[in-house]
C-alpha cells in the first residue's frame, strides 16, 4: 500500500517530478561524463606511458632511470632480451638505447636525444608511427625519423642526409650517417623538436661494445596494471651484474601517484553530486509534504501508524532520487559510449603540455565506460534522496491530526 | 456499559491570560446503536468533544472511556490503534486520499488493520454498495461529486465495523439535496446495520433526523433531548 501510494504521489505532480528528476539527472549525467573522460585520459596515459615509454617491466643499469646517461649502457642486451623472452613467451621484449648528441645537416644542427628502438615490435606500441606525416616509419639501419620541429631546424626533408655525433664512453666522438625516412608530428614540443628515432642496431656503432643496450623492456599482452608478474624479470636482471628490474610503477612513480591523487579528487565530484541530489530532493519532498498537511492529518486520524507515514515519505524521496539516477544513466550512457568510440580530438591544443614529457600521447581524449558507475549512480542518488527525505518525513509524522485537518 | 462514558471532562486551550475553556465539566454517555448529534452555537465545543471521544485530542481533566478504553490513560500510539480498530471518522470535507480510488479509500482502514486482500476488497465493495456507489469503485476522488465523496467517506468509516462513527459537520459542504440523501443513508445504516453515529452539526435537517440532540453551551451540556424518530 505504501509503495502504491508513494508511486502515485510521485506521479501526482508530474511537472514537479519531471523537473526534479530531469534536473538532477542532467547534473549527474554531466558529472558521470566528466568522470568517464577523466578515467579515460588516465587509461590512455598509462597505456602510452607503459607501452610507449617504459613497458610493464624494464631491465636496465641501476640508476639509469634517473640519470639516463648514455654511458650507463650494458653489454649483452640481446642475451638479456632472449632470457626475458623465455621467461615471458607471450610478451613483446625490446631493446632500447638513448643517446644525447648533436645532429647536423647541410643547413643546420641541433642537440637531440636519439632513441634506438626495434622498429618492428615497437611499431605497434608507440603511437609515433601513426603520427608520421611525411615519408615512412623506420625500416633499415640507415633510417632516422625526426619531428617536424627538428626538420625545420635542420632544414631537411625526406631522403636528406644527417649526421649524428655523440660521445658515449671513451673520449672519442663517434658519428653515424642517416637518411631522413619520415617526419612526424605529435603536437608535443619536446618530441617534435628534440627527439629522433632510429634502429637500436644502428646505434651500436656508437658504443665501444658489440651488443649494447640501455634498457630491455617487457610489454605484456593482457597485463593487469596493478599486478605485474615481475618475478621472472627480476631473476633475469639479478643474473647480470649491475642490472636491475623495475616495474612500471617504479619506473614511473610520479605518474602512478598523480593518477591516484587525481582519481581520489574525482570522488569529490561524486560527493558534490550527492549534495545536489540532497538539496534537490529535500526541496521537492518538503514542498510536497507541506502541500499535503491536511491529507496527512486524515491519514493519521484514520489510525495510520506514524512509522508508515514516515516510510511513505521516505519512499517518495527515494524514488525521486532513483528516477533522477536513471535519467542520468539514460543521458550519460550514449554520450559516454560515443566518447569511448570516437573521443574528442584535442590535437593541436596540446603543445608543450604533454604530462608524459617525451612519450607520444594519443591526441584523442576518450571516455572510459565503467559499468559499476551506472549501477552506483542510481543507487547512490536513491540513498542520498532517502537521507534528504528524513527531515520532511519526520515533519509529516510530527503533525497533530486535529490541527492538520483544520489546516488550509 | 455505555459505549462512550464521559465524566467531568474539561479541555482548556492555551496558557495564562489567553486560556480558552473549550469544554468545562461535560458528563455524557452514548450507547451502542445511537444516532445522536452534538449541537450548539459556534465555539461551544462540539468539535473539541468529538475529537476527544475520537482519541484525536486529549482532555485536560476528567475521564473518557470509549469502548472500554480509558483514553486519558493511553499514549499516542494506543490512541492511533484505537482509532484504526474501533472508530470511524467522517470529516467536513476533503476526507478522501486523492491518490486512492473509491474502493481503495474504503479499503484503507481495513488494510491498516492487516485484513487480507480478498476479505478487505469484499468488505470495501459491500460498504460502497451500501452507500449506493456500485460501479464507481475505480473512480478517483476528483472524479466524484462532493456528495459521492462524502458517501465514500462513510463507506470507509463503516467498512471495518467500528464501535462508533464520529462525524463532524458531514453535511456542511453539501447542497440540500445531497445532504438529504446522505442523512437518509446514515439513518438507514443505523437502523438496518446498527451503526452507531455521533455527529457535531448545525444542520437543521440532520438535527431533525437524529434520535437525540445534545445541546452544548460554553463547554457544558445544557440540554440532552431524546426522541423517537
Ligand atoms: N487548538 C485550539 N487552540 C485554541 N483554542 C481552540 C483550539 N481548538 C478550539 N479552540 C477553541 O475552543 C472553543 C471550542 O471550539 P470548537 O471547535 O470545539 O467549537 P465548535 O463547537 O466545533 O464550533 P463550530 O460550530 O464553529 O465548529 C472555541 O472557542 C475555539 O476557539
Ligand atoms: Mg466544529
Amino acid at each position: 500500500m505504501i509503495w502504491n501510494m508513494a508511486v502515485r504521489n510521485i506521479r501526482r505532480n508530474k511537472r514537479r517530478t519531471l523537473i526534479t528528476t530531469v534536473g538532477l539527472g542532467l547534473i549527474m549525467a554531466v558529472m558521470m561524463m566528466t568522470f568517464a573522460l577523466q578515467s579515460g585520459s588516465w587509461v590512455a596515459m598509462l597505456k602510452a606511458a607503459i607501452e610507449g615509454g617504459a613497458g610493464h617491466m624494464v631491465v636496465q643499469q641501476e640508476g639509469w632511470q634517473t640519470e639516463q646517461e648514455a654511458s650507463m649502457f650494458f653489454d649483452g642486451a640481446s642475451k638479456v632480451q632472449s632470457e626475458l623472452q623465455q621467461a615471458y613467451p607471450d610478451a613483446t621484449v625490446v631493446r632500447r638505447t638513448l643517446i644525447g648528441g648533436l645532429i647536423t645537416s647541410a643547413n643546420g644542427s641541433s642537440a637531440i636525444q636519439l632513441k634506438g628502438i626495434e622498429p618492428g615490435p615497437e611499431r605497434g606500441l608507440t603511437l609515433l608511427d601513426d603520427n608520421v606525416r611525411e615519408g615512412e616509419w623506420l625500416s633499415t639501419d640507415r633510417d632516422i625519423v625526426i619531428g617536424t620541429g627538428l626538420a625545420r631546424t635542420l632544414g631537411v626533408g625526406l631522403g636528406d642526409k644527417v649526421v649524428f655525433m655523440a660521445q658515449v664512453a671513451t673520449d672519442d666522438v663517434e658519428s653515424r650517417l642517416y637518411r631522413v625516412k619520415g617526419i612526424y608530428r605529435t603536437g608535443t614540443d619536446v618530441i617534435d623538436n628534440f627527439l629522433a628515432y632510429t634502429t637500436v642496431d644502428s646505434t651500436a656503432e656508437l658504443f665501444p661494445v658489440d651488443d649494447p643496450g640501455h634498457q630491455v623492456a617487457v610489454i605484456l599482452p593482457n597485463a593487469d596494471r596493478d599486478d605485474i608478474p615481475s618475478d621472472g624479470a627480476a631473476r633475469v636482471a639479478s643474473a647480470h651484474e649491475g642490472l636491475k628490474m623495475l616495474t612500471w610503477k617504479e619506473a614511473l612513480p610520479l605518474l602512478q601517484e598523480q593518477m591516484e591523487l587525481d582519481m581520489k579528487g574525482s570522488y569529490v565530484i561524486f560527493l558534490f553530486m550527492g549534495i545536489i541530489v540532497l538539496v534537490g530532493v529535500l526541496n521537492t519532498v518538503l514542498m510536497s509534504v507541506m502541500e499535503r498537511i491536511r491529507e496527512f492529518g486524515v491519514l493519521l486520524a484514520l489510525g495510520m501508524p506514524k512509522k508508515r507515514l514516515v516510510r511513505m515519505v521516505l519512499l517518495e524521496g527515494l524514488l525521486l532520487g532513483f528516477l533522477g539516477g536513471l535519467v542520468a544513466n539514460v543521458v550519460a550512457f550514449p554520450v559516454i559510449l560515443w566518447l569511448q568510440e570516437k573521443g574528442i580530438d584535442y590535437g593541436d591544443m596540446m603543445g608543450s603540455a604533454n604530462p608524459l614529457g617525451d612519450v607520444a600521447l594519443d591526441t584523442v581524449l576518450r571516455g572510459q565506460l565503467s559499468a559499476p558507475m551506472f549501477l552506483l549512480v542510481p543507487i547512490g542518488a536513491a540513498i542520498m534522496a532517502l537521507v534528504a527525505s528524513i527531515y520532511p518525513a519526520l515533519k509529516a509524522a510530527r503533525l497533530q491530526p486535529v490541527e492538520a485537518i483544520r489546516h488550509t | 456499559m455505555a459505549l462512550v462514558e464521559i465524566s467531568g471532562l474539561s479541555r482548556t486551550y492555551g496558557e495564562g491570560d489567553i486560556q480558552v475553556k473549550a469544554l468545562n465539566g461535560v458528563d455524557l454517555q452514548i450507547d451502542k446503536g445511537e444516532f445522536a448529534a452534538l449541537m450548539g452555537p459556534s465555539g461551544c465545543g462540539k468539535s473539541t468533544l468529538l475529537n476527544i471521544i475520537g482519541g484525536l485530542d486529549s482532555p485536560t481533566a476528567g475521564t473518557v472511556r470509549v469502548d472500554g478504553n480509558d483514553l486519558s490513560m493511553v499514549d499516542d500510539q494506543h490512541r492511533s490503534e484505537l482509532r484504526r480498530n474501533r472508530l470511524g471518522f467522517v470529516f467536513q470535507a476533503y476526507n478522501l486520499i486523492p491518490v486512492l480510488t473509491a474502493a481503495e479509500n474504503a479499503e484503507f482502514v481495513l488494510q491498516l488493520q492487516g485484513v487480507d486482500k480478498a476479505e478487505r476488497r469484499r468488505k470495501a465493495l459491500e460498504a460502497l454498495a451500501s452507500v449506493g456507489l456500485q460501479g464507481m469503485e475505480d473512480r478517483f476522488p476528483n472524479q466524484l461529486s462532493g456528495g459521492q465523496q462524502q458517501r465514500v467517506a462513510i463507506a470507509r468509516a463503516i467498512a471495518a465495523d467500528p464501535a462508533i462513527v464520529l462525524a463532524d459537520e458531514p453535511t456542511a459542504n453539501l447542497d440540500s439535496v445531497n445532504s438529504h440523501h446522505l442523512i437518509e443513508l446514515m439513518r438507514t445504516l443505523n437502523r438496518d446495520k446498527g451503526v452507531t453515529f455521533l455527529f457535531a452539526t448545525h444542520d437543521p435537517k440532520l438535527l431533525d433526523a437524529v434520535d437525540r440532540t445534545i445541546q452544548l453551551v460554553d463547554g457544558t451540556v445544557d440540554k440532552d433531548v431524546r426522541r423517537a424518530n
